[in-house]
């Protein structure tokens, strides 16, 4: 854990070098007229600073590190990584396929591929949750989905 | 006598059918997702937000008010029967609660919850009404140097109760500042870290981040290990506490309101710190600290009270200076704003239907609360026992969703998704993320004000320190720092003693 420790501070500091840096660029002003940079750098240096520190303390052994493990279980970033696979892919296709197709394949893949739920029941959920997804939001909420290759409200005005 | 006038006029906005509809689905939803792990009162509130688009702004408010106390209710129901906390306010809960359950004392723990947050709430109710117009008037005093301040201090609290270490604190407070730098400058109207993308000029948004860093990572954090859930078995005969249980609650309970109303009000407040206080004032005043951790009510009454109390107290900044004391204010502050209106000290003037209308909603959500809770228990158990497998897939799609919704834009999705890597990877490290939401919600006001306050006084930044109101927040924000160092020099100190 400490080895991601300090890993994570060196990155924070990197980014809070590229803010004052970005800052200054933008005009730091003067006291009397801050410029659009002025806050940039002052909130950039605290960044790196406390970053600094913070690998120092870690670096020294001087600060504790959590005991346990990165990963908790051998399969752990697999499992993270297949999850995030499907919010991934979700905004991918959302403008090809729409948000009924989207989120019905994503539910589908979710269920099965983390921990397997019997077939019969992973197309039941994730066909309901979807179509009651559909119903509520993009025509009771009115919330403006992609429609991709099917358009619900065609749908809906075949249908009523 | 003007806030009994005010508050009966709140009760005859709050009991329209409309707004009893409203605060009905509010606090059934807040129960819903406080009792299910992994979404919290944030991501539920961000879900909704859309469809109080097509509501008045006082039903609107009412709504989304109900879904967070009523969370917190939620919330300690998972924390007794799983040990796990549904929200993060309640993971207290669990150290007490669970020990409780697991003496088969689990219907006493979840009725001292429910009277506790009903009796909270209720005082807090009046506490809002009464202590409201006087803040309104103090609010009007303030320039853009104590609006500067009170900010630091805001923050300053929020570091100073964290709960890992202060530093990385401190880093995710300053993380969350360069957030808020993202978008137009408002003075210069140059666009700063926006890398091109026109969708950043208004900023980054509040809801993507949050959804990320609380809802995604959550989901990732439980997904990486097995998740083992035994629910503790509930007597739904006994959830009334015994007269020996009211005797040990009772005190606690009223500290835990006055407490967690306090707490709720300052910035960086609300009811996780609350929760945690309350806990450890019970545990120091107790005459049998001994039991704290193994059982004893009194560590269930105080923070549960003192978490639902918060969210009351948390109204007052946000109605009457408008500014939001945390993440979920702030979402509260959104809704307001997409309605056309500002909070501040005028709105109690110029919105008495929906300032006092909300206040008194809470006194009704309250009540509702404690009908839904207690006869119902059975029902939020039984949706305890659904697995976490089969969860999980629905907490993404409804975080997909709720991004989605407010803007219509597929890079907020992108940004939720990379906050909540982000999230997942911060909370393994112990960096503390309420620092950096609050900072986020405040950085464009700290920096407005303090931009402001330096070019109205010359550039002079002894202004802060020289308007009383102003220093008073700098002292309080200086000397919480300054004690977050006493242990850490008291550590030094006793490691350079036993190197030697």
């Amino acid at each position: 854990m400490r080895r991601w420790d300090i890993t994570g501070t060196a990155v924070i500091t990197a980014v809070g070098v590229y803010v004052v840096w970005e800052g200054w660029r933008l005009g730091f002003g003067a006291f009397e007229s801050p410029g659009p940079g002025f806050i940039a750098v002052f909130a950039g240096s605290l960044l790196a600073l406390f970053s600094t520190a913070n690998m120092v303390l870690t670096v020294a052994k001087y600060q504790k590190t959590a005991a346990r493990p990165f990963w908790p279980e051998t399969d752990s970033l697999r499992k993270v990584l297949l999850t995030m696979a499907g919010p991934v892919a979700f905004v991918l296709l959302l403008n090809a396929l729409g948000f009924f197709l989207c989120s019905l394949g994503m539910l589908i893949y979710l269920f099965r591929v983390i921990h397997p739920h019997r077939i019969s029941l992973t197309l039941v959920l994730a066909l309901s949750t979807a179509l009651v997804c559909l119903v509520l939001f993009q025509f009771v909420l009115k919330v403006q989905f992609p429609q991709g290759v099917i358009n619900f409200y065609h749908v809906k005005g075949w249908l009523f | 006598m003007d806030v009994i006038a005010n508050l009966l006029h709140g009760f005859n906005v709050a009991i329209a059918p409309m707004n009893l509809l409203v605060c009905f689905i509010g606090v059934f939803v807040g129960t819903l997702i406080g009792v299910l792990p992994g979404i919290g009162p944030l991501g539920a509130i961000a879900l909704l937000l859309p469809s109080t688009f097509y509501i008045p702004p006082e039903s609107a408010l009412i709504m989304l008010a109900g879904i967070y106390y009523g969370a917190m209710y939620g919330g300690s129901t998972t924390s007794i029967l799983v040990n796990i906390p549904g929200e993060a306010a309640s993971v207290i809960t669990c150290l007490d609660g669970h020990q409780m359950a697991k003496q088969g004392r689990a219907g006493p723990a979840l009725g001292i919850c429910a009277f506790g947050s009903f009796i909270g709430g209720t005082i807090t109710v009046f506490l809002l009404a009464a202590l409201a117009p006087p803040l309104a008037r103090l609010a009007l005093r303030f320039g853009p140097p104590e609006y500067f301040s009170l900010m630091v201090l805001g923050l300053s609290v929020l570091v100073y109760l964290a709960n890992g270490p202060v530093l990385k604190a401190l880093v995710t407070a300053a993380l969350g500042m360069v957030l808020g730098i993202i978008g137009t400058d408002v003075i210069s109207g140059r666009s700063r870290f926006t890398f091109g993308l026109f969708e950043l000029d208004d900023g980054i948004g509040i809801i993507p981040v949050v959804m990320g860093l609380f809802g995604i990572s959550e989901v990732l954090l439980n997904i990486e290990k097995k998740m083992e859930r035994s629910i503790a078995a509930v007597k739904l005969k006994g959830l009334l506490p015994s007269l020996q249980d009211w005797k040990e609650s009772l005190a606690p309970i009223f500290r835990g309101t006055f407490l967690g109303f306090f707490l709720g009000i300052l910035p960086g407040g609300g009811s996780i710190i609350s929760s945690f206080a309350s806990y450890a004032m019970e545990k120091k005043l107790s005459r049998a600290p001994e039991k704290f951790g193994h059982g004893a009510i009194a560590g269930v009454a105080g923070p549960e009270t003192a978490n639902n109390a918060a969210t009351s107290g948390a109204f007052i900044p946000l109605l009457t200076i408008g500014i939001p004391t945390n993440a979920v204010m702030a979402l509260m502050l959104g809704a307001l704003v997409i309605h056309g209106l500002q909070p501040g000290p005028l709105i109690m003037k110029e919105q008495p239907a929906l300032f006092w209308g909300t206040i008194a909603s809470m006194y009704i959500g309250n009540l509702m609360l404690l009908l839904l809770n207690l006869p119902f228990i059975g029902i939020w158990v039984q949706i305890l026992k659904v697995r976490y497998t089969i969860l999980f897939p629905f907490i993404i799609l409804f975080c997909l969703i709720g991004v989605f919704g407010v803007n219509y834009s597929r890079l907020d999705i992108w940004i939720m998704l990379i906050f909540g890597v982000c999230g997942y990877v911060m909370r393994k490290l112990e960096y503390e993320l309420a620092p950096l939401v609050l900072a986020l919600i405040l950085g464009p006001m700290f920096e407005s004000s303090l931009r402001q306050s330096l070019i109205i006084f010359n550039g002079n930044p002894l202004v802060f320190f020289t308007r009383p109101i102003s220093a008073a927040f700098l002292l309080g924000a200086l000397l919480l720092l300054l004690s977050n160092l006493l242990p850490w020099m008291r550590a030094r100190k006793k490691y350079l003693a036993d190197a030697d």
